[in-house]
This record gives C-alpha cells, sequence and structure tokens, in this order.
C-alpha cells in the first residue's frame, strides 16, 4: 500500500502527479473512498414509477437505483451472485424483477415477496437440482445498506457505518439547498431536463472536482466563449454573474463553492434572459417571492460546487449535476443532470435547455475548454519523467478566514487554491484508512447546524 | 392444453399454465423478460403451496403448456 503523506505535502502546498496516473494508488482509492463515502447516484426523476430502474455507477462497480412497489427506493450491485454477470445491461427502464440472463436467477426488489431489496426469489432447478436447498436469502443482490434521497438527489454508500448524509454534508447543505430548491426560496421543487448526458474523458477523475471549487484562476482557459458570450441571452461571458464571488471550503469534509459569502438581505434583481421578456417577467415574479419566501433568513447563492469526492453542481444558470467516476487512473466517465424549476413556464424550460447544452456537457463549449485540459494534464503528468515532479496548490496559503455563520468553514478569497487544499486534506484522511470517528471527529467538534442555516 | 409454440411473452395475468411436476398455475404479472412469470399455484403435489396462495415465480422451462 502506497504511503500517500509524502504525496500529499499539505503543509509546502504541493501534490506528486502520482495520485493522478498511478494504479496502485487508484485502487487504494476505490477501497478506501468509493466504497466507504456518500456517493450521488442519480435523481430521483430517473425513477419516477414502480419498478423503475436507473443503473448507475459506484466507483468501478454498477448499480441499479430502482424504485419498488412499495415507493422505496434502493440502490444495488449489478452483478448476479451465480457468476457475477450483469442482470441489468440497459441504462433505464421498468421491470419487475432483474433476471440474470446467463443462467437465469431472478432477483425481486417487490417487498410483497421479499424482505430485503434485490432478494433472489427465482432459481431454475430449485427443487430438482438444488434439492431445495439453495438459502435465497443469502444470495440476494448486495444492496447499499444508506441510501438517502435529498430534495430528489440520491445518494448511497456501502458503508453501514457511516455517518448520516446531513452529518456528512455539514453546512455545505445550504450551498447544495441553493442549487437544490426553488429559486423563490422554498424547499425542493427542482426537476431534471430531459436525461443523463454520458461521455468518457481520458483524465484522472480528481482533476474536475478540484476544477470546480475554486480554480477561478483558469479563467483564460475559457477566454474563447466568454468573448462570443454563450449566457442565456447570448451576451457577454458564459453565466450569471454572482455579486460579492468568493470560495469558501469546509476543511474539515472536503466540500467546498464558489459563491457568496451567507448574506441576509438579497441582491438586486439581475436580468438574465433579456432576449426572453416572458421568462424574464417570470424570473421578475419569481424574485419577489423569493424577497417573501426568505425576509431575513440566512441565504447564499452558489455559483459552483464540490460534495466530496465526485459530485460537483452549478447553482444557479446554468443548474446542473455533474459526477466524475472512476474508469482507470487516467480515464474517467463524466455526466451531467440539468435541473430547472418544476412549475417554471415550458418557454423557461426550452431556453434554459438550449443554453445548458451549449454551456455544459460532451458538447457544451464551456466543458470543451476544460475537457481539453485534464486530459492534457493528465497525460503530460504520466511520462517516466514527468511523475517525479508535484504540482503546485500554494495560492492564497495562509490567507484564509472562518466563516463565522457556517461550521468548519474558510473563506478563502476569490482567488485561491484553498479549497483544493481543503479537498486534498479531506482525501488524504480517506485514504490514510481513518475510520469515521476519525474521519468526522473535526467536523463534530464545530457543534450543531445553525437553526436558520 | 398447448404446448407447442408456447412464446412466454405471451403469457397474461389470468392464463393457466401446467408445469413440468403436474401443477398448475394461474398466471398474475409477466414482467416480460422472457425467463420468468409470476403466479400463484391452483394445484400443486405438495398441497401446502397451494393454500399458501402466495405469488411465486415461475422458470420458463418449468411450464409444459397453457391450459385451455
Amino acid at each position: 500500500m502506497t504511503n500517500l503523506s509524502s504525496l500529499v505535502d499539505l503543509k509546502n502546498g504541493t501534490i506528486s502527479r502520482e495520485i493522478f496516473v498511478n494504479d496502485e494508488i487508484f485502487k487504494q482509492e476505490l477501497g478506501q473512498i468509493f466504497s466507504r463515502a456518500w456517493l450521488f447516484i442519480g435523481h430521483e426523476d430517473l425513477v419516477p414509477n414502480p419498478d423503475d430502474y436507473f443503473v448507475s455507477r459506484m466507483g468501478t462497480d454498477s448499480v441499479i437505483l430502482t424504485r419498488d412497489r412499495q415507493n422505496k427506493i434502493n440502490v444495488l450491485l449489478n452483478s448476479c451472485m451465480h457468476r457475477g454477470m450483469k442482470v441489468c445491461r440497459y441504462d433505464q427502464g421498468n421491470t419487475r424483477a432483474f433476471t440474470c440472463p446467463y443462467h437465469g436467477w431472478s432477483y425481486s426488489t417487490d417487498g410483497r415477496l421479499v424482505e430485503v431489496p434485490g432478494e433472489l426469489v427465482g432459481v431454475p432447478g430449485f427443487g430438482p437440482y438444488y434439492h431445495e436447498k439453495l438459502d435465497k436469502k443469502n444470495w440476494g443482490l448486495i444492496y447499499c445498506p444508506k441510501v438517502v434521497n435529498y430534495k430528489g438527489t440520491i445518494w448511497a454508500t456501502w458503508d453501514a457505518n457511516a455517518p448520516d448524509f446531513l452529518d456528512y454534508l455539514g453546512d455545505m447543505k445550504v450551498y447544495l439547498d441553493a442549487a437544490l430548491d426553488h429559486r423563490d426560496g422554498s424547499p425542493g421543487g427542482s426537476e431534471m431536463i430531459g436525461g443523463v448526458q454520458k461521455w468518457r474523458v481520458k483524465c484522472n477523475w480528481k482533476f474536475a472536482p478540484e476544477n470546480f471549487i475554486g480554480d477561478m484562476y483558469h479563467d483564460i482557459s475559457h477566454r474563447s466563449v466568454d468573448l462570443v458570450g454563450i449566457g442565456p441571452s447570448g451576451g457577454k461571458g458564459r453565466r450569471d454573474k454572482t455579486i460579492g464571488r468568493t470560495t469558501v471550503s469546509f476543511d474539515d469534509l472536503g466540500h467546498g463553492i464558489i459563491g457568496t459569502l451567507p448574506y441576509r438581505e438579497e441582491f438586486p434583481y439581475q436580468e438574465t434572459f433579456k432576449n426572453h421578456p416572458e421568462i424574464e417577467d417570470y424570473l421578475k415574479e419569481v424574485y419577489d417571492r423569493r424577497l417573501k419566501n426568505l425576509g431575513d433568513r440566512l441565504r447564499v447563492n452558489t455559483s459552483v460546487g464540490t460534495i466530496f469526492p465526485n459530485m460537483s453542481f452549478h447553482g444557479r444558470q446554468p443548474r446542473t449535476i455533474a459526477v466524475f467516476h472512476p474508469i482507470s487512473p487516467t480515464e474517467m466517465e463524466m455526466w451531467r443532470i440539468f435541473l430547472v424549476d418544476r412549475d417554471s413556464p415550458q418557454a423557461l424550460k426550452d431556453a434554459a435547455r438550449h443554453y445548458y447544452m451549449r454551456y455544459s456537457g460532451p458538447g457544451g463549449m464551456t466543458e470543451s475548454d476544460d475537457l481539453e485540459n485534464w486530459q492534457y494534464a493528465t497525460e503530460a503528468s504520466a511520462g517516466h519523467v514527468a511523475r517525479r515532479y508535484h504540482y503546485n496548490y500554494q495560492m492564497g496559503m495562509g490567507y484564509a478566514e472562518p466563516v463565522p455563520e457556517l461550521r468548519g468553514a474558510w473563506n478563502n478569497g476569490e482567488y485561491s487554491e484553498g479549497n483544493a487544499r481543503a479537498y486534498y486534506k479531506r482525501y488524504l484522511e480517506f485514504m490514510e484508512g481513518r475510520d469515521w470517528d476519525g474521519l468526522m471527529a473535526a467536523s463534530r467538534a464545530h457543534g450543531e447546524a445553525r437553526s436558520d442555516a | 392444453m398447448d404446448s407447442e409454440n408456447l412464446n412466454l411473452l405471451s403469457l397474461q395475468p389470468g392464463d393457466k399454465v401446467v408445469l413440468t411436476d403436474g401443477a398448475v398455475v394461474e398466471i398474475t404479472d409477466n414482467p416480460g423478460d422472457g425467463v420468468w412469470v409470476f403466479g400463484r399455484y391452483l394445484a400443486h403435489p405438495d398441497a401446502a403451496k397451494v393454500e399458501a396462495a402466495e405469488e411465486q415465480p415461475i422458470f420458463a422451462q418449468d411450464i409444459q403448456g397453457v391450459q385451455r
């Protein structure tokens, strides 16, 4: 097992390229991080009806997100317990049972038939060849012991001892809420537009979540897109301007954002769809409702955020969720899900969909810039000589200030690598194999969450 | 009973099938996977299985034919 403390040097702000290209370290990540951390699985809109399923990933494992006939959401390992065959080879659909095409073992999620999700209900030859001696209850599909539906987003962990999801999230919750809640400030209410965009990129999976949480100075990469102007109304820039923008890290949890510090008085209304008067009228009405709904309650704006280890999101326009699934040290599978308020007019949904697609996804102009950087950085770091050297993460070291309204949060300033250092601090803690008491001790020492946060 | 050209996908809830062990099953659901259907025993060599009246998965190759 590779000792990582010399590779992730947080005291000096340098990180070895090995953690981005090394196969042994990648295997450790699968065991220490992806087998234990809370992972984003999908959105409830992917399984709206009983017997619906959607095939997702947890690390390199294929998993099936299902909604059973009792309306419970489950996450099952997509591998037959007999010979390991995938019991589900479609991306999405509706079925009452998952039947392995190899030998016909059949698994059900229907609580009327079974006691646990994915229980083995049908075995060919159970009577004549197994002589009814096969203990079917012990040979069901492996299922995640902890699954949470948080405002429509589905999260799961393989580790039964993992803390509750909200503990894992900490006060990062307020920033995730800002992405998932209705624009008028009421809880929840967002829905998916279309399906999940999926594509593979020849880069290490960590480039993306790191890039999403504070790498403001890489905007030079997007210079051409900014000049062209791909914003909602085709103006200059790529997305809504975030007034009061900074970067905030949750150093004990590894999460981080680009956005605002907590505030109580709403910023002035900004027009974002100037070419669409109908949409603009609706958004102004939503803004007025937001003023009324939130009053002087604490609030934040999230431009971009990352939940450790591999889920990121855009909180405003565009509103999307991105997931970075590890495939190998030098390849990841990236997913994008696009969100909009469920009750917004169709005109907004259509305009948002067009804007989101020209911004993000495999054909998105901003995304293309990023993918090129991550891919060539990975390739150039894998060389025999190149991998001897460390990356530099020293920007803004020693200049962070605590955010008093939020537990364990640090304001790193708009241009800083503080968020990345926090992310890799958490990465190191997981990779060292700390147990959950060790992993959560610092966060728990900050006490209870704010009641109005 | 018709055992020729049995198309498992055509079985509908309410259809009755005879199994190779002589059991008679009323189909309750057909997930359409071509391997299993769900049903309740109307007759079975083991009477307890009929009395249980619980839905059971029925394996395609155990179906001898459709009872007309």
